[in-house]
């Protein structure tokens, strides 16, 4: 059986949640705003709104997610070392995101 | 007017740019959610439900970071497009109103309009073809920016419905096996000293976080085996280098991780490290076999060889740490020089010209010190005559000489060797013979004292022997500018090597096999100018002699002729190689007279007797004084290894002398002691029977006792016997070249019936009947075909050149 290393769980939910706060501020979304004024009366304007609209689900889910999942894996870790049982945790895969 | 004229390709630039500076920012996350990933020594279902809530989301960041690159490609594509399409409708647009017609777009359709009034009548036919096409370029325009929109909307499209492929899109770390991608960076780095194939190969895909890891590990590792102060070669760190050198060695091919442990390990860790792992003592036998020290030799051979992208700057820095600086071995033995602890490490391929070059000149600077200063002893590689060998393994050991190491890298990179014997060339015109003496190339070629045998190899000359070979290596792509040298640093490099190699005629007998084949390479990769050298008529050769040969992109070298009438003896003195040159020099020759004979436009005039006597001079008699120059080498090396052999079994008794394998005693002498012993004894019977045992089982010592004294061997009849049939061998091949040229040349409808087969063509002469040859051989006989009397002629030209250049 491994031997659990409760910092590496603790370190992965860190980046984890460092991760979703730079997914927050990164706006690839933004970056689409001019092109269906650049090709007017074209077939693009209406793709980029669908692209829009998914990236920004995306990116916020990502963001959300990663920050949420950072959290529960420090939480874990956390219990871990409370309780000093080795295979549990309370990482919860129903969190909502 | 079409919409396509009001788009805006700046635009759609723009956002490319701008999507790609969040891609950046994305893919700069790529460390970070990979160091998200749960251990694998969390188990348990809520380690299982944080991984699989992991996996959602890692693949979530991968497809965004394959959808925005898929959305640059296609905004990038559409923004040129579509600036192109607009640019050729301005243009077309422009050329029909300075026609004077009028334009108007309407929808996609282009409408054009005559010019009114009077001159319009007349001009407006004659244009109306250039308007068309000019109208079709608009139209075509048109549509090529319409599919440039259709193609970056069906590239939304798929992006918008998750259509992107991101393992061939996405961040590099897509291009992961799965089992890598799992695995978070210390365990990734676990994996990486515990089984490096399987993470080196991916090594360019890690992240930068990773990859530093990786270095840096492999760069605390490799100074722990400085650490470690004894041989490490059996138990546990005997395990533990070879497990260094194994990842070390798999993660040498990444050229940035490289050059980071390089960096990091630094001159003098790099050293430090390489010491420790050397074989110290000559009781460890082989080296080679996958052992720890060999392994680990070879890592950081591995390491080191970057190829020119080594930092010059840190290879100067080591090779001036290695030159100043003396090791104690972890042996005891002291006083080991920095450049013999580098020296093993730069042999094989893939070395910088400029470490190699710096490398081979701080050896000989040492060296020349140390001579100086001690009068010549002890060697300045053997200090207190310790038995301790550096060798590196592979295919040639290297004795505790650094510079055997050095010659092998540049014999595998022949611009450093090219580089390094110009950089001890003296300056010279080729026949100053007093400057090639005591030059610092005479020093490498003559004077040096070599490695003894090792594993009955004469190590380093023959890795002297390669390395002259590739410092000749011919440059088709020279291409000299207005002032420059016409003679590449390859030719310069020959010029040089047979210039030093052939001052004096004494080296000769100081030649081992191996430099005696270097010297023929040389020769034999420039033989064309061998010939010129001996061609009184060399400056008046037809361009077009030999296409490629007469005037090659790497110059002439002019060879002195006294220097070359001093080494092809020396050559000829070694079999193999004078059987090697003497084989070049047919090739070439009979290249040269095929041509030559065959028609020349300069030659043709005269007709076939001006071929001939061009071919004579140019190549016949050349071929000859070669031949007659290896022929005089090679009988009074005969003549010198028979009496060396006869004084040797009769100093030390013949059974004795057949025990240590000694030349002519061996195979021509048993006959003389056959009848020595009949003449003495009358015990030819029982003799013979004896010496077939000594031949076939080896020495019975018993049998010495039958002789009261040793034997009187004298086998230089049996030696000269040998030797015109082995030179007339040599002067036959000529001939037969010569022959077969002329024959080749004769226009088929010249040649008797009998030597033309039935489509036409000729009999090969290698295929003739005897009855075919006897009619060849009647017409160069009789002189009565003018054809094949040449054939006669050449082939005593031939001989009288051998004369010429020896005579034996």
């Amino acid at each position: 059986m491994l031997e659990l290393d409760v910092d590496a769980v603790t370190t992965a939910g860190t980046c984890a949640a460092a991760a979703g706060e730079r997914l927050a501020a990164i706006t690839t979304p933004d970056a689409l705003a001019g092109v269906a004024g650049a090709l007017g009366l074209g077939q693009t304007p209406a793709a980029v709104a669908a692209v829009t609209a998914r990236w920004e689900g995306l990116r916020t889910a990502l963001a959300t997610g990663m920050t949420t999942y950072g959290a529960g894996l420090v939480e874990a870790a956390a219990t871990v070392q409370e309780t000093d049982l080795v295979q549990v945790g309370r990482y919860d895969a129903r969190t909502p995101l | 007017m079409s919409a396509v004229l009001g788009w805006r390709p700046d635009v759609l630039a723009a956002a490319a740019d701008a999507l790609t500076a969040a891609r950046t920012q994305l893919a700069a996350l790529d460390g970070d959610v990979e160091a998200a990933r749960p251990p694998r020594t969390w188990q348990g279902a809520a380690a299982e439900a944080a991984r699989a809530q992991f996996r959602v989301l890692d693949a979530d960041y991968l497809d965004h970071v394959a959808e925005v690159t898929v959305v640059v490609a296609a905004l990038d594509e559409a923004a040129t497009t579509i600036q192109r399409a607009l640019r050729d409708i301005d243009t077309a647009l422009a050329a029909i109103r300075g026609r004077g017609w009028s334009v108007v777009i309407v929808g996609d359709a282009v409408n054009c309009t005559p010019p009114p009034a009077s001159d319009g009548d007349l001009l407006a036919p004659l244009d109306r073809p250039a308007i068309v096409e000019l109208t079709t370029q608009i139209t075509d325009a048109i549509a090529a920016a319409r599919n440039a929109d259709a193609a970056l909307a069906a590239a939304l499209a798929s992006v918008a419905n998750g259509e992107v492929d991101t393992t061939a899109q996405s961040a590099p770390r897509a291009a992961l096996p799965p089992e890598l991608r799992a695995l978070s960076t210390p365990e990734l780095l676990e994996l990486a000293l515990a089984d490096p194939g399987a993470v080196a190969p991916y090594a360019e895909f890690l992240t930068t976080a990773q990859r530093e890891a990786i270095t840096a590990r492999l760069t605390t590792e490799n100074l722990a085996v400085a650490q470690l102060g004894v041989e490490p070669v059996t138990g546990g760190d005997g395990e533990r280098v070879l497990r260094i050198a194994g990842a070390t060695a798999a993660f040498a091919a990444d050229p940035g991780i490289a050059a980071g442990v390089l960096e990091r390990l630094g001159p003098e860790g790099f050293l430090d490290a390489q010491l420790t792992a050397q074989p110290w003592s000559t009781s460890l036998g082989d080296v080679t076999a996958g052992g720890p020290v060999g392994a680990h030799q070879n890592a950081m051979r591995a390491l080191l060889a970057r190829g020119d992208a080594l930092d010059p700057v840190w290879a100067e820095r080591l090779v001036a740490h290695a030159g100043a600086t003396t090791y104690d071995a972890p042996d005891g033995s002291a006083g080991v020089n920095g450049l013999q602890v580098l020296g093993p490490l730069l042999a094989g391929e893939g070395h910088a010209t400029h470490l190699l070059t710096a490398a081979g000149g701080a050896i000989l600077d040492h060296e020349r010190a140390v001579l100086a200063a001690n009068g010549g002893e002890p060697h300045p590689w053997s200090p207190d005559g310790s038995t301790w060998r550096t060798d590196l393994g592979g295919e040639r050991g290297t004795g505790a000489d650094p510079l055997v190491g050095v010659l092998d890298g540049m014999a595998h990179t022949p611009d450093a060797a090219t580089a390094f014997v110009l950089d001890l060339a003296p300056a010279g015109d080729g026949t100053d013979f007093a400057t090639y003496d005591g030059s610092e190339l005479a020093y490498l070629l003559k004077d040096r004292a070599w490695p003894d045998e090792v594993g009955g190899s004469l190590v380093g000359h023959e890795a002297l022997r390669d390395t002259l070979a590739a410092a000749v290596t011919p440059d088709a792509g020279y291409a000299p500018g207005p002032g420059d040298d016409p003679r590449s640093p390859g030719t310069r490099a020959a010029e040089a090597i047979v210039g030093v190699a052939g001052s004096d005629v004494d080296h000769a007998g100081s030649l081992t096999a191996p430099l005696a084949e270097g010297y023929a390479a040389v020769l034999a990769t420039h033989v064309n100018d061998v010939f010129g050298a001996y061609n009184p008529l060399a400056e008046a050769s037809p361009a077009d002699a030999i296409p490629g040969w007469y005037d090659p992109p790497w110059g002439h070298a002019d060879f002195a002729t006294a220097a070359l009438d001093n080494v092809l003896p020396a050559i000829g003195g070694h079999p193999e190689a004078g059987a090697m040159l003497a084989q070049q020099t047919r090739a070439y020759a009979e290249t040269g007279l095929l041509t030559t004979l065959r028609g020349v436009e300069q030659l043709d005039a005269g007709g076939w007797e001006d071929r001939v006597e061009h071919a004579r001079l140019t190549y016949v008699e050349e071929l000859g004084t070669v031949r007659g120059h290896l022929a005089d080498g090679y009988a009074a090396a005969a003549a010198a290894n028979q009496e060396a052999s006869d004084a040797h079994a009769n100093e030390r008794g013949f059974f004795e002398a057949l025990e240590h394998g000694t030349g002519y005693a061996l195979t021509i002498g048993a006959g003389e002691v056959v009848n020595t012993a009949t003449e003495r004894y009358g015990l030819a019977g029982p003799l013979s029977g004896v010496l077939g045992d000594v031949v076939n089982a080896g020495v019975d010592w018993s049998v010495t006792e039958l002789f009261e004294g040793p034997p009187s061997v004298n086998t230089s009849r049996e030696s000269a016997w040998q030797t015109s049939l082995d030179l007339d061998g040599l002067r036959l091949q000529n001939t037969l070249v010569i022959n077969n040229a002329v024959y080749e040349s004769v226009p088929v409808e010249d040649l008797p019936d009998e030597l033309r087969t039935d489509d036409g063509g000729r009999v090969r002469m290698t295929e003739m009947t005897t009855q075919q040859q006897n009619l060849w051989a009647a017409h160069a006989l009789s002189g009565t075909s003018r054809w094949s009397s040449a054939a006669t002629a050449l082939a005593m030209a031939e001989d009288r050149g051998s004369r010429t250049g020896g005579g034996s």
